[in-house]
């Protein structure tokens, strides 16, 4: 394939509106852009999985409970059977993505996206599999990298659920059987 | 008719086709999506569906919503489309299916869309990052809703009805409870650096721990707050 495809998604009506909500919850006002950014950030990323084929459940996110956000600055979105990413933003002129500390727990990576000062569009830049408190962003691997990390994972995952399945089923043949 | 499609048009059926021919998921299949997408984007040949005179003040958000949906729709559902025709016309077809769908919602929701600041009419819910500072600052968060809920929070972490905050502390170190972090980080608005500091414990230990107490307690809290 030619260079690495960059991914853009508009932020429209949807996108504006859950942030809305979300911030709408927060009263200290720096917190309260702070998870407005950071649900454009998800929204842009859960489009971009939607398309290629993965489901997602971010109504299950920490990110989308209001309690949660009062405390920390968390963007997380679950991926259906693989685990949970981080979506962080940028914009144009940074050259760092910052990761605060309680979100570099629970991660199987971090999705970095770059809006820009419209606010109408983000573009997904890249990412990685593991995060210090700074991601260099000429350090981010591309987006078919972290198709082929997320495929991976789900494989690993349902060869896990298999394993504890036939486990399950040996454990079950010996109770009856007494073998 | 193959002879009349031009360049970019060959190359979006070919994308098209060979989407098609796979799973959901296969590697293949998202690399011509993801093609699809840049190309469909990047071409001028994306139609402007016309929007009734008096949301035109809305009509970048309504089309760029609308093209949000046709793109997911040619990704999900790129099996629906038939090599007769040629794919710029399905997607301006979906486009402006999409388009007449927003303007339907926009119009009958129109009070979700608008801002609580009605008077004008001009600005949309779409926020740049200066409209969106401008919009918190002009947002009353010293109003009774907020004063009432913080306070309410505030109570809780203080009185800890169920005596489960203050118990919970970090391994070993009985004076770092959940409850004195929730204050710190709720009420004084600390950073993780700074408590890290004042009790000589890592960030991450304390993040860590804080992060899965919070989680934890979710019910605790819903039991006693009702927001």
């Amino acid at each position: 394939m030619e260079n690495p495809l960059l991914f853009k998604v508009s932020l429209s009506f949807s996108a504006h509106s859950i942030a809305r909500q979300l911030s709408d919850r927060i009263s200290y006002i720096p917190d309260a852009k702070q998870v407005y950014l950071n649900t454009l950030g998800i929204y842009a990323v859960e489009f971009y999985l939607r398309c290629m084929g993965f489901e997602t459940d971010w109504e299950m996110g920490d990110s989308r409970d209001a309690k949660m956000l009062k405390f920390l600055n968390i963007a997380d979105l679950p991926v259906r059977g693989i685990g949970k990413l981080e979506c962080r933003t940028v914009f144009p002129d940074d050259r760092v993505c910052l990761v605060p500390p309680e979100a570099l727990e629970n991660r199987i990576g971090y999705v970095v996206v770059c809006l820009d000062a419209s606010l109408k569009q983000a573009t997904l830049l890249g990412f990685t599999p593991n995060a210090d408190r700074e991601i260099p962003l000429d350090r981010l691997q591309s987006l078919d990298e972290l198709l082929t990390y997320l495929r991976q994972l789900n494989r690993e995952n349902d060869s896990r659920r298999l394993a504890l399945v036939f486990r399950q089923f040996l454990a079950k043949v010996h109770r009856v059987f007494g073998i | 008719m193959v002879a009349s499609i031009d360049y970019p048009e060959c190359q979006l059926q070919q994308l098209a086709l060979e989407a098609q021919k796979y799973s959901p998921r296969h590697p293949q299949r998202q690399s011509a999506l993801t093609q699809l997408v840049n190309l469909i984007q990047s071409s001028n040949q994306l139609g402007h569906p016309q929007c009734p005179s008096f949301l035109s003040h809305a009509y970048e958000d309504i089309y760029n919503e609308a093209l949000q949906r046709t793109l997911l729709h040619v990704c999900q559902k790129i099996e629906n489309y038939r090599p007769k025709h040629p794919v710029m016309a399905w997607v301006n077809y979906l486009l402006n299916y999409h388009v007449k769908a927003v303007i339907n919602e926009y119009y009958h929701q129109g009070v979700t869309y608008i801002p609580t600041n009605r008077n004008d009419r001009d600005r949309s819910v779409v926020l740049s990052v200066d409209s969106l500072e401008e919009f918190l600052l002009e947002s009353d968060r010293s109003n009774d809703s907020y004063q009432e809920e913080a306070l309410l929070l505030r109570k809780f972490l203080e009185e800890d009805p169920e005596n489960f905050l203050g118990t919970t502390h970090i391994r070993g170190r009985p004076d770092i409870t959940f409850q004195r972090l929730a204050w710190r980080k709720y009420v004084e608005d600390r950073s993780w650096g700074d408590l890290s500091q004042e009790f000589g414990i890592s960030t991450q230990t304390l993040c860590s721990f804080f992060n899965r107490n919070l989680r934890k307690f979710k019910l605790y809290f819903d039991r006693h707050l009702q927001f």
